[in-house]
């Protein structure tokens, strides 16, 4: 499959492609491809492929092309990912379904399109995968400059300018920054090639993740039983747990169920529209109205000047 | 529709049907009909803890309970940025500490 990046609007190096600048933008490119292909298959993108996996990722350019009129294109040649994972890594990877219809290319286009979304609450992306996003604003030497992402068809093309990067900052701004945390549960699910531990905890199901492979081989004794687990939680843009990656695990104390818990970095908007999504909860004027008196008559004064003096304490 | 956290003292003085209480419910349904009424987390366990220490009795506090299902709590994040910038403001209004963006204190803070 081929894809194009053209570049046009800055008159000094229309047509052109100086040797740095053709060296930063197939660096930036590749790296949003890998981190993003890292995302699809992990759920964390700030992990080194294997050999197999660099290979998947391979992008060749296969032409480049310009004028002053029309300015800079480059064909990028790449393969999709059900020709290059399915048949090598299914076993060891199971990754989704929708992962063999995209190409390296097409990760960077989808990732783009992600970040641009309105829907930034939704936005199915991580922090490291916004820093390399980022950082393809380096390649803008002008803020004349557009950048378009396309693939000939199939694919929304991506028009990029300086100026849409406020908005993806905008989004990393949004996702809280991963946290130290203590989180307690029962140990019921287990993907060793993957790295992927699930635990159950009182407050719902927690992902963990470790690259370590000494943990994932020592931690099987658990699997089962109860366990506590200290690392750093990583957040979605909705303030929700994405998932905690294991820094440290031990057997439960019995302190543990009080001071471990499901960690959530929701501000209170977010948490008031999670809270309308999950209920029917009515939180309105009326409400309060049917409570009113509801004590009149269960407390003497004094007691309940005693109440409001606590209160204030 | 407006969103409004109220606070432990406005819950106590509505449910103990004071002039206060009947007041704030005016003053509230004034500003919006509609409005979003809201409960910190803190106002939750105050309140659990009165319970407890009043030794209610059971139909009223389940009645109570019951009542307060249908509230939103907001939980105290230490990553929710604008929360704590809020309460800072409030609490520095409430006890007359506020400064406008001249250094002044500010006129009409709370007492």
């Amino acid at each position: 499959m081929n894809y194009d990046i053209k570049i046009i609007g800055e008159n000094e190096d229309n047509g052109l492609l100086e040797f740095d600048r053709l060296i930063l933008l197939t660096k930036s490119t590749k790296d949003i491809a890998t981190k993003s292909l890292m995302f699809k298959l992990r759920g964390f993108s700030d992990i080194n492929p294997d050999k197999n996996l660099k290979s998947a990722l391979s992008m060749r350019l296969q032409n480049i092309t310009g004028s002053e009129e029309n300015g800079t294109s480059l064909t990028i040649e790449c393969a999709y990912f059900s020709e290059t994972i399915k048949g090598l890594q299914l076993e060891m990877f199971k990754p989704k379904e929708e992962i063999f219809q995209f190409t390296p290319m097409a990760l960077v286009i989808h990732s783009f399109q992600t970040a641009l979304n309105d829907d930034r609450e939704n936005a199915d992306i991580d922090k490291p995968l916004l820093k390399s996003l980022l950082t393809f604003k380096k390649n803008f030497i002008s803020d004349n400059e557009i950048f378009f992402l396309a693939n000939r068809g199939t694919m929304n093309e991506v028009r990029l300018t300086k100026n849409d990067f406020q908005k993806i900052e905008l989004l990393d701004d949004s996702i809280p920054d991963p946290k130290k945390v203590v989180v307690n549960g029962l140990l019921d699910e287990m993907k060793v090639s993957k790295g992927k531990l699930g635990l159950q905890t009182e407050q719902g199901f927690v992902n963990v993740f470790t690259n370590n492979k000494t943990i994932i081989e020592n931690i099987g004794g658990f699997m089962g039983k109860e366990i506590t687990i200290s690392g750093m939680a990583h957040y979605k843009p909705n303030g929700q747990l994405s998932f905690v990656e294991i820094q440290e695990y031990s057997e439960p104390s019995s302190k543990d169920k009080f001071f471990s818990k499901k960690p959530t970095a929701m501000t209170a908007q977010q948490q008031l529209l999670f809270q309308a999504k999950q209920s029917k909860k009515s939180s309105s004027l009326s409400t309060l109205k049917s409570i009113s008196g509801l004590l009149k008559d269960e407390i003497t004064d004094d007691q309940f000047q005693e109440m409001l003096k606590d209160i204030r304490r | 529709m407006n969103n409004i956290v109220i606070d432990t003292c406005v819950l106590i003085h509505i449910v103990r049907d004071t002039i206060a209480g009947k007041k704030c419910l005016e003053e509230l349904e004034r500003y919006d009909e509609a409005a979003n009424i809201l409960i910190s987390v803190v106002t939750k366990a105050e309140l659990e803890s009165f319970i407890a220490q009043n030794s209610w009795g059971k139909i009223k506090t389940q009645k109570l309970n019951k009542l307060l299902e249908e509230i939103i709590y907001i939980d105290i994040s230490n990553a929710d940025r604008l929360l704590i910038e809020a309460y800072t403001e409030i609490d520095a209004y409430s006890k007359r500490k506020i400064k406008d963006k001249s250094g002044n204190l500010m006129k009409g803070s709370a007492k």
